[in-house]
């Protein structure tokens, strides 16, 4: 079923870069027949490869971020704004910490996202994230950075499916 | 109708290159390696942003169609998503090979 969709998001995406849609026309038969071939091709190397599996739950999240999206959208424009500020005030005002923020998500692609949207909110970016103690350093412009994050987790956790499994092992 | 795109267009434009040249000052300005990766992250995402905006508009008032239009779309949310993970990527980085960040009262880097 999941080998069907990437199917079906191949065929669009490639669709959508060619262009060349005229099935009358020879040349551009010959390319979309090109096209269809190497959808095939990619989707039984991934199914052959088993790659798919570990996608499902990014596909149930699908969803849930597309509300998620327009919030970190409009969280990013605030933080420009607020860089913007700082990089035109006339006696430079910069404030420099460190400080760390926890996490409990349970998937690779969540952690991923909160490190992602970190960055792109207010004063804050992500420098390291250590997956042991389940933390991330955070440098932040100004003090007080810290005070959005963990609403932030909140929406993050959030898009988390709550049936999902464990973290997977890292790879060889 | 054209006059509201137009006007659209030149607010994206206008917004998208201010951000821009923030992002490139506050490069310029900023004491060090980190404070200046949050100007390059961030603002440039921004004016990115309101560029492809505002080509999507162009791309309404010409009629371009679901194929250009559609390209436009792909490329912003591509670059929305690579340009914070490039800054995490760099920070990361330079924050493995142990640079430390600037503190306040420091002499610029």
């Amino acid at each position: 079923m999941l080998h069907i969709l990437l199917f079906a998001v191949l065929l669009g995406f490639w669709a959508l870069l060619s262009g060349e849609l005229d099935w009358a026309d020879t040349h551009n038969r010959y390319l979309m027949i090109c096209g269809i071939v190497s959808c095939a091709l990619v989707t039984l190397l991934v199914r052959r490869v088993g790659f798919i599996d570990k996608e499902g739950p990014a596909l149930r999240m699908a969803l849930k971020m597309i509300p998620y999206m327009f919030w970190l959208a409009w969280q990013t424009v605030v933080s420009a704004w607020q860089v913007a500020r700082e990089v035109w005030r006339p006696k430079l005002a910069v404030d420099p910490s460190m400080t760390t923020a926890p996490y409990t998500f349970k998937h690779e692609l969540t952690v991923a996202i909160y490190a992602n949207s970190i960055t792109l909110t207010p004063g804050t970016l992500t420098v390291s994230i250590d997956t042991e103690k389940r933390s991330m350093g955070i440098h932040q412009l100004t003090p007080g950075g810290e005070a959005g994050l963990k609403e932030m987790h909140d929406q993050v956790a959030r898009l988390e499916p709550s049936g999902a499994a464990a973290t997977q092992e890292p790879g060889p | 109708m054209e006059l509201a795109l137009e006007i659209g267009v030149w607010f994206c434009l206008a917004v998208g290159s201010f951000f821009s040249l923030t992002a490139a000052v506050g490069v310029v300005r900023f004491p060090d390696f980190y404070t200046r990766t949050h100007p390059a992250g961030k603002n440039d995402t921004v004016a990115l942003a309101m560029f492809c905006a505002a080509m999507l508009l162009e791309c309404f008032r010409y009629d371009y169609g679901v194929l250009v239009g559609g390209r436009v779309v792909l490329m912003a949310m591509f670059m929305i998503m690579a340009s914070p993970i490039a800054a995490h990527a760099i920070a990361s980085a330079a924050w493995a090979d142990g640079l430390r960040p600037w503190k306040k009262g420091e002499p610029r880097r």
